[in-house]
């Protein structure tokens, strides 16, 4: 009964030399485990919604506050996938124009891509950070739970922190994939 | 500078960094972060940058999104897509070519419990193209029908794209929906009746399929309740009041799962592969989400779409003669640009130069509604198109010895049932509208 299905970016891939030992497996085993975390949290949200749906059709009693609750986990969880799929290179770009160059030329646009994308999120790193700290002077809260919302952006900064650090490693394989002679 | 010339610009530069390789959500942020900038000045850009990240990510409508990829992946494991194909195979197989019309229809059948193209062209595409290739079916035909059938994944409900137009467009998902279904249903006959045409024109293309006892086929029905059971509960269940969509797709979720589960496909290691191939299709998904949210904030500073849709109006064009040109864009867009880009891209610009025209004298709402289906069957024609539509790079990594030109060729006529469709419902709007407006 059971067919085996690899969805897109989940083929049985082997893991690139660059990603299986030193920094790369650190990078690596970071992204997985962010990625589970928020996956888990996901799975979660959509377990909580499940029993808030019960409750109320059975008990007329749904969890108090049941959609902000499954806005900040998916807030979170989406977060958390970001560096992930940068690690596995899914994010997508436009490969059209340049299918045809040198492989080296490639690797060189790509590690500018990474180094910009890096920027990027740095930046948003520091500008979360400061958004999390005026979250939590001005006692931001969500309406009913009064859940505070500076805690979820833990989750964003650290994400968006991590992904700096994965786009500036996967940029420094690429400059040193466009130096290696072809 | 106007807000157009200056829109223009800065749009030009943002495709230039898209051509040089630079990742599409990235090319957004910096354009909208420079453009931003112009305008309005670095400080307000970095109060904006404080916020919007969450903002955007904790937005309910869009949490719909992440559940619908795990539903589909479950449903993946589950081993519902073998069920479709084996159920329209039972009844339908014998014909000519009908084994490529059974991938269609399981297509449809998938694309019911799965909102997205890429997953349902890879998923269909393991199960029915050995079945295909087993009774001979020409590798052209096998090839083009499974790349054109995915995109069935998108155009019946669910949808992501659907979900993130309703967002663009403020307009309610439901109707979105309702919307959708029947161009979708008129989608999957369409391609039907090319595999027909093109099997009667070249008969060993498509060779007939056994026929199958009645027993067998009861059979097969009953295997495939879980996936009526589950689009009766997260399409249905909008409907009769029951959850909010993302309550429905978290029903739909843990369902498709435990189907997973009990027909013996969800141990420990495929429910954390499940989790991680959602994680990487979702982060996909928001990182371009992102990008647009930063975009958009400059190009609503700029007046860019307002000035725009005061211009077109201005030109006194007829507006039929403006739909065509748009829909040339998208088909242009789509030589280069997946999906999601493009609505995420256009929508913001397009949808107000088309609310400002008469069209058929439909109202706003109307209007809008109807765009978002035409949108819709554009951009997923942008996925099976040539030269970089993403269905037929799927479909041809699966069949590693069938040559791209082939799969190519075996889309063209596809293309043209794509044309077809394109122009009825451009022409007859009730075809959209007229189960929206049985909604009331």
């Amino acid at each position: 009964m059971m067919e085996k299905i690899d969805l897109p970016g989940n083929e049985c891939e082997t893991i690139p030399k660059i990603l299986s030992h030193g920094a790369g497996k650190l990078v690596r085993t970071l992204t997985t485990v962010l990625a589970c975390a928020g996956a888990l949290v996901l799975f979660a949200m959509a377990i909580m919604s499940v029993t808030s749906i019960f409750g109320r059709v059975v008990f007329s009693k749904p969890i108090q506050g049941d959609y902000e609750l499954a806005q900040v986990m998916v807030a979170a969880a989406v977060a958390l996938f970001l560096p992930y799929c940068h690690m596995r290179r899914a994010h997508i770009f436009v490969d059209f124009f340049t299918a045809k160059f040198s492989s080296r030329v490639r690797h060189g646009l790509d590690a500018l891509a990474g180094l910009l994308l890096a920027l990027c999120a740095a930046l948003l790193t520091v500008q979360l950070t400061h958004g999390m700290f005026d979250m939590r002077e001005a006692g931001e809260q969500t309406m009913i739970l009064g859940f505070p919302v500076w805690i979820a952006y833990i989750a964003l900064v650290v994400s968006f922190a991590v992904l700096a650090i994965t786009a500036a490693f996967l940029a420094w394989t690429d400059l040193s994939a466009a130096r290696r002679p072809a | 500078m106007t807000g157009i010339q200056f829109g223009m610009l800065m749009f030009g530069f943002m495709l230039l960094l898209m051509a040089l390789r630079v990742h599409i959500a990235i090319a957004m942020i910096i354009t909208g972060i420079i453009g931003y900038a112009t305008l309005a000045g670095w400080s307000p850009l970095l109060a904006h940058l404080k916020t919007n990240v969450y903002a955007r990510y904790s937005n309910y409508e869009l949490s719909v999104i992440p559940l619908y990829l795990l539903m589909g992946t479950f449903a993946a494991r589950g081993g519902l897509s073998k069920s479709l194909f084996d159920v329209a195979a039972a009844f339908i197989g014998h014909w000519r070519g009908g084994l490529a019309m059974s991938a269609v229809g399981a297509c449809a059948g998938f694309g019911a419990i799965c909102g997205s193209s890429l997953a349902t062209a890879a998923t269909m595409g393991r199960v029915a193209l050995p079945e295909l290739r087993r009774y001979n079916y020409s590798p052209r035909l096998a090839t083009g029908t499974l790349a054109a059938g995915g995109t069935l994944g998108i155009l019946i409900p669910p949808s992501v794209p659907l979900v993130i137009y309703a967002m663009l467009a403020e307009q309610n998902i439901a109707k979105l929906y309702a919307a959708a279904i029947i161009p979708g249903i008129l989608a999957a006959i369409g391609y039907m009746i090319t595999i027909a045409i093109v099997t009667r024109l070249q008969p060993l293309a498509g060779p007939a399929g056994q026929r199958i006892g009645w027993a067998q086929r009861w059979r097969a029905v009953i295997n495939v309740w879980p996936v009526a059971g589950i689009f009766f509960l997260v399409i249905g269940g909008i409907y009769l009041g029951w959850f909010t969509p993302t309550e429905a797709a978290a029903v739909g979720a843990l369902l498709a799962g435990l189907t997973a589960f009990l027909r013996g496909g969800l141990r420990a290691k495929q429910f954390f592969e499940c989790l991680l191939s959602t994680a990487e299709s979702t982060a996909m998904i928001f990182f371009i989400l992102l990008g647009a949210d930063v975009l958009n904030s400059f190009l609503a500073l700029s007046q860019m779409p307002m000035e725009l849709s005061t211009w077109v109006q201005g030109l006194g064009v007829s507006p039929f003669l403006v739909m065509l040109t748009i829909i040339a864009v998208y088909i242009v867009l789509g030589c280069v640009m997946d999906s999601l880009s493009m609505l995420l891209l256009t929508i913001p610009i397009l949808l107000p130069v088309v609310l400002g025209l008469d069209f058929w004298g439909l109202d706003t709402a109307s209007k809008a509604i109807w765009f978002g289906v035409l949108a819709l069957v554009v951009v997923e024609i942008g996925l099976i198109h040539p030269p970089v539509g993403m269905n037929i790079y799927i479909i041809n990594s699966i069949a590693k010895d069938v040559p791209m030109i082939e799969t190519v060729k075996g889309v063209l006529p596809f293309l043209a049932s794509d044309a077809v469709r394109v122009l009825l419902l451009i022409i007859f709007p009730t075809i959209s509208l007229w189960l929206v407006r049985q909604m009331g």
